[in-house]
Parts: C-alpha cells; structure tokens; sequence
C-alpha cells in the first residue's frame, strides 16, 4: 500500500504532526487538504512574520501571507524538492507581495519624518492614559516602531534582503535563491540596506543614542 | 582609498570576510577619516538591533482562513453563468447541480440585496420595543400619526431633514444631545438613556435637548433614539464614554464573533470616542483584528466586512452608517 492511502486510513492530525516535510508535500501533490493544513502549521508563523516585515502593516500581512500560502497550494505540483520549501515559499510570499505592489502603484510611501512625529503622539497618549508600562518596556516598544518605519522606508528590494538575512536569518545562497539573484548582488545590495538604516538612525539620537 | 570604497567594505568586514589587505586599508581609512568611523558604529548598531526585532505570530484564525480558502478552492466554484448561454430546460433538472446551484445563489444574492435596500430598523418597531412602558418623563405627548407603521426611508425623500442629533459637552461629566430638525413636520422621537425614556417631538423652530450624564470610568452609556416624521424614520444608538479623548490614540484588538453594537461599545470605550450610530447594529463581525490602529482605521476595519461605514463629525465624535 502506498505512503499516501496509509496515511489518509489513519487520517488523524497527530499522525501529520509526526511526518516529514517531503511526505507532507507528496501527500500535498495528491490532494490531502490536511497534509496541508500541517504544512500551513509548521510555516505560518515565519511567513506571517516576513509578510509583517516587509508590508510593515499587519492587515496587509494578513492579506499577503493568506495568499502566498493559496498560492503554494496551487502550485504545490511544480514544487520540485530539490529546494528547501521554506524557501520555495519565501520566494512565494515575495512574489506576492511586490504583485500587489505593482497594483497599488499608489501606495503612499511612509516619509520617516511622519512616522516619528506619530510615533511621539502615541507614546504621549499611552503616558496619558496611565498605562501601567515600565519606561524601559515603553522605549524599546517605541525604539522597535522607529525601526520598522525606518525598514518601511527602505526601497522594496533593501527592505526585502534586510528581512530576510536579519529577521528570517537566510543564508546569501538562500537569499540568492529566493530571489533569483547572483550571491554578489544579494551581499552588495544588503550592504547598500544596512548603511541607509544606520544613516536613518543617525536622525534618531534620543531612541539610538 | 575614498569614503564611498570604504563603506562599500563595510557588511564585508564586520563578518570578517573581507581579505587581510582591504581589511587593513580600511582601517587605516577608518582612523583618519571621522565620518565613515562613526557610520561604520552607527552600522554595526543597526545589525545588532535589527536582530532583536520580535517575532510577531498571525491571528489566531490565520491557518482556518487559509484552510476554508483551499478547501473552497479545492470544490471549486460555480462557473460563471451566462445566461444566454444556459441551456434552461437542463437547468431545471437535479442532473445539472453545479449550474443549479449557481442560478439559487444569483437568487439568494438578489435577494440579500434587496434586504439591503430596506430600512435596518423602522420607527414601528422601535415603538414596539418602548410600547411596554409609558415615557417616564415625557416632554410633550407623541403625534399619533407616529404610531401609524412608518414606509422605508427613503434617503432620496428625506433630502437630510430628518432629526439631528448632535452631541455636546456642557460641562465635564454631562453629554448634551440636541435634537432638531429642518423638516417641516414635527419628527417624533424616543429616546431610552439608561432606562430612562423621553419622548416629545421636536419643530423646525422648536428644537428639543436631553442631558445625559457620562458614565463611570471604563464604561460606556448607550443611548437609543428612535424617532419619526410622518411615515418614515429611523433608530439611532449613541455611544459615549465617560471621557471624550482625541482620536489619534492608537489601540491593538482583536474581536472574534461579535456584533457590530459589542465593537462599537468596545470602541467607544477603548478610545474615548462618541459614535452615533445606525442600520443593523446586531450584524455579527466574524474576526477582525486591529493593530496599533487609531480609532478611525479600526472603525474601518471592523464595519467595512459588514457594509458599514464611519466617519468623524467631531473632534472624537463618529457617525456611523449603511454604506449606499
């Protein structure tokens, strides 16, 4: 009897728990809609994460990541194996959302100086409404927001090679795979990334002293 | 070797990679020249604290919303139906479920929508609903005509002289409602604050105000007023806070199955806003989830699932209503 009709007698969700990542997408390529839905368990919270980061806002990371994950069940047959799946859908969830991108060509891009001066009014209020928030807690919420504006603000390619080597921890080979590049651009263009955040921060001597 | 070679250098040389000899030119570029060595530090800070930006998980229903997608997708939906293409006698038969079922749902769809033409709520009901008991401090008596079963309102008709209810801060703790009206008839109104019921009707020139008392901190005052000129009107539910906030504060919620009426409580509650609100506040709102949102992007993303809409009338006051 065959991997797939074994699997699908036993049928219960700890049996999934248990199977490895090629089994669960063998059984994805027949149709097993819970081989799948394992497969959405295991990744969800590294795709979300990377939709945050790169949208910057969590409904749209919501949109990008439900999509990419559509997107990967629709196209689960062309997954060859000969690559990671976590970088299969990397590159799925970066497809998405510079595809939604093009579409919202008018997608205001956020000015720094707007975010901060946002930023200020919302930590002012929450003092205001005496929110039991040690100030410590508070300055390294606020100093994340800053961060995240100023990733926001970075050019979709830097923002993209940002997360996915500081917060996704990928390798330049992965990177450079994902996004179908050669290794050299991936590490210039990282470079080019990092030295804009640190000149962005350089306006923000209060938060990063 | 200049500036922009140096810092070219930089990602190579903070992960040592970089060859012993451009190492060694690049710190020597780094000791002469002050800028490049305090963006080589500002750069190596940007790494570190990049590394602790936090991990930040999807809601709670994220894989369930995944998972009804693929398993619709995995059915399939329906054709799109041509219907000059339909073969009709076939559509009749149970051999044909897929475009049988396509032809029920154009009907259901058609007939949804014309619920949604329909007033939410009707004066005769809300008359109804205070029937039990007779106003306790009446203004003035009631037309009789208001008790007649009002038509659907019809925007078009009503030309926006309907009641107006604005909203006041008299003095800190008192909320001022102000009834009034440009129709030419005399609107008849209810209004329940509490428990508490008012009833009277208000002239062009005789407009009528209630003052209710802000609640208790953290808690919210619903107010609903139901009025009627003639035979259309309408049912108004008011939410106040104890403290009237600006709206630029930020919250992050999440709701799960809840109506319309517990998100605006919430809302109200939460920023400190007043909102006047009406159409079919007891819609369920299956799952939204609000992050770092100031009041008006968590009204929207709350009401637009449900054909609401809201839109600031004041400074921390929000009318809400059907969108048409």
């Amino acid at each position: 009897m065959s991997e797939r009709s074994a699997g699908a007698k036993a049928g219960s969700f700890g049996d999934y728990e248990q199977l490895g990542e090629n089994v669960l997408i063998e059984r994805c390529k027949s149709g097993d809609t819970a081989a799948f839905d394992e497969i959405v368990r295991r990744f969800e919270k590294r795709v979300f994460n990377y939709a945050l980061r790169v949208t910057g806002n969590y409904n749209d990371a919501c949109d990008v990541a439900q999509e990419a994950f559509i997107r990967a069940f629709h196209s689960i047959q062309t997954f060859r194996g000969d690559a990671k799946f976590a970088t299969w859908i990397y590159r799925i969830v970066t497809n998405v959302y510079l595809d939604e991108r093009k579409k919202h060509k008018s997608h205001p891009t956020i000015s720094l100086d707007d975010t901060i001066e946002l930023e200020e009014n919302s930590v002012t209020r929450q003092i205001e409404d005496s929110t039991p928030s040690p100030d410590e807690i508070l300055q390294t919420k606020e100093r994340m927001r800053v961060l995240q504006r100023v990733i926001n603000a970075l050019p979709d390619y830097q923002r993209i090679i940002i997360t996915l080597y500081h917060v996704e921890h990928r390798s330049y080979e992965e990177i450079a795979e994902i996004l179908d590049l050669p290794i050299g651009t991936v590490k210039s263009r990282l470079n080019r990334a990092r030295l804009a955040i640190a000149e962005m921060l350089e306006s923000e001597p209060e938060l990063f002293g | 070797m200049n500036c922009k070679k140096a810092r070219d250098l930089f990602s190579a040389y903070f992960e040592n990679s970089i060859d012993a000899s451009r190492g060694t030119e690049l710190e020597h570029h780094l000791a002469e020249c002050e800028a490049c060595n305090r963006t080589y530090e500002r750069f190596k800070y940007a790494i570190s604290i990049m590394e602790s930006l936090p991990e930040v998980g999807p809601p709670r229903s994220f894989r369930a919303g995944v998972m009804a997608r693929v398993e619709s997708a995995k059915r399939g939906v329906p054709a799109r139906v041509r219907w000059w293409r339909l073969d009709w006698q076939r559509v009749f038969t149970i051999r044909v479920p897929a475009r049988v079922a396509a032809v029920g749902l154009a009907v259901l769809v058609a007939f949804v929508m014309s619920l949604q033409f329909l007033p939410p709520l009707r004066t005769g009901i809300a008359s109804l609903f205070w029937a039990q008991k007779p106003a306790e401090t009446p203004i003035s008596t009631l037309d009789q005509d208001s008790a007649r079963a009002p038509k659907p309102w019809t925007p078009e008709k009503t030309n926006g002289s309907g009641l107006i209810v604005t909203l006041d801060t008299e003095s800190p703790g008192v909320y001022l409602l102000r009834l009034h009206t440009k129709s030419l008839k005399p609107a008849a109104f209810e209004i329940d604050v509490s428990g508490t019921k008012y009833s009277g009707y208000v002239l062009a020139d005789k407009p009528s105000e209630i003052r209710v008392p802000a609640p208790h901190s953290g808690s919210v005052r619903v107010v609903h007023v139901a009025w009627s000129i003639g035979e259309w009107g309408r049912y108004q539910t008011i939410f106040l806070p104890s403290k009237l906030q600006s709206r630029t504060a930020t919250r992050t919620f999440e709701i799960e199955q809840a109506t319309v009426s517990d998100v605006l409580r919430k809302i109200c509650k939460d920023y400190g806003v007043a909102i006047i609100a009406w159409g079919n506040l007891g819609k369920q709102i299956g799952y939204a989830q609000v992050y770092q949102a100031t009041p008006d992007d968590a009204l929207y993303e709350c009401l637009s699932r449900v054909g609401l809409k809201a839109y600031g009338v004041a400074s921390s006051v929000y009318a809400v209503e059907p969108v048409r």
